[in-house]
């Protein structure tokens, strides 16, 4: 009577613990995953500030970011130097894609800025620009 | 073995030991189904890390070897239409995916395969002469797929609304040679003023609107251009170009009709 009464406790704790350990193993490594994946699409990101453009009439600067790598980004643009502004408003950028971010700021021509393209992911791009006349 | 079949078709002297033979089986599948395919599991992780690492880094070294060399030029005088002939200088297949002119951009899917060349369709930019008042400086370049951008070596376009397309700063000259689609065979040579053949090339046009040859010369100075067209009944049309320091760089366009 006492060993089976021992098989059925060690039947009891033993698929316990199984199932305990297969769910726990189960999470870790889905949390193993993400965070791999996180580091993934961080080295996997890659974009260029193409082309920079300021507009007198209206007071903006558009920046042209083109996304060539193998993930979605989140970016923010900062303008210091000559004039400062900023749109950090993690505007999206599908890849292949190019997408123009606009940056309200007040400069004059010959104005020197510098640009920083600060992706969620931390990744920066940095780019510079002269104000020209249009 | 001899232990299992003891124990698996022979009743247990003692029985007690049923329970240790249980949990001995349990701990043997716990390690086959959760903590071995945890392992292969985060090792199959690793390795796909590893992979984009490879990846991303040759994609890098794809990026860093792409190298080509741009010439955007309107197809006469006082063209609206502006062409780009790209030469790849890499042995990598480039792709265009856009063209820009000063700060309006055309989307392309032009493809040019290693060490090719070739040249995009006639990109119609008369909204944007309209809007010129006196002269006016355009400026050229292309994105590849790759992130990388490339400015013309033709660039400064200038265009006057008296005269038309001019423009450039190295001393060169430019011969743009506006054809109705068919097959050519043209001979194209330079000479300088000494008569020293200074470009001489050999080329097949096929179905194309037009081809353009930028001629690199040294300086200052009288230069003869003399293109011939050899499909067909020969053909040819020449014309002295003067190089100055005022003008360093002269556009060459024979008659389209000529041909």
């Amino acid at each position: 009577m006492a060993s089976i009464i021992l098989c059925g406790v060690v039947l009891v704790v033993g698929i316990s613990v199984w199932s305990y350990t297969y769910h726990v193993t189960r999470a870790v490594e889905d949390d193993y995953y993400q965070g791999v994946k996180r580091q993934i699409d961080a080295i996997s990101e890659r974009f260029i500030v193409e082309h920079i453009y300021y507009d007198n009439s209206t007071k903006i600067l558009n920046v042209y970011i083109f996304n060539y790598g193998t993930v979605d980004i989140q970016i923010d643009v900062y303008v210091r130097g000559d004039a400062e502004g900023q749109n950090a408003t993690g505007i999206s950028v599908p890849h292949g894609q190019m997408v123009g971010i606009e940056v309200p700021l007040i400069a004059n021509t010959g104005d020197e800025l510098s640009i920083t393209v600060l992706s969620r992911r931390q990744n920066v791009v940095y780019a510079t620009y002269v104000v020209t006349s249009s | 073995m001899l232990f299992m079949q003891l124990t698996l078709l022979h009743p247990l002297r003692s029985k007690s030991a049923m329970s240790t033979v249980l949990g001995m089986l349990i701990f043997v599948g716990l390690l086959f189904t959760c903590v071995m395919p945890f392992f292969l599991y985060i090792n199959k992780v690793n390795s796909l890390y590893d992979q984009t690492v490879i990846e991303m880094k040759q994609q890098d070294q794809d990026r860093t070897l792409e190298n080509i060399a741009v010439y955007a030029y309107p197809l006469n005088q006082s063209s609206s239409q502006i062409c780009l002939y790209i030469k790849n200088q890499c042995p990598l297949t480039v792709e265009i995916v856009r063209i820009w002119i000063n700060n309006e951009y055309y989307m392309s899917n032009l493809q040019i395969s290693g060490m090719g060349e070739n040249t995009t369709s006639p990109i119609d930019i008369q909204d944007m002469l309209s809007q010129v008042e006196g002269v006016e400086d355009f400026q050229v370049k292309v994105t590849t797929s790759r992130g990388n951008t490339f400015s013309s070596l033709t660039n400064p376009l200038q265009y006057s609304n008296d005269s038309g397309w001019g423009g450039g700063q190295s001393f060169a000259i430019n011969i743009v040679i506006e054809l109705e689609l068919g097959v050519y065979y043209f001979i194209i040579n330079v000479d300088d003023s000494n008569g020293t053949t200074i470009y001489h090339e050999e080329v097949w046009v096929v179905l194309e609107s037009s081809i353009m040859r930028r001629v690199d010369v040294s300086g200052p100075g009288t230069y003869h251009v003399e293109i011939t067209q050899t499909h067909g009944p020969d053909k040819t049309w020449s014309t002295d170009v003067q190089i100055t320091l005022e003008e360093p760089t002269k556009w060459v366009y024979p008659p389209k009709d000529y041909w």
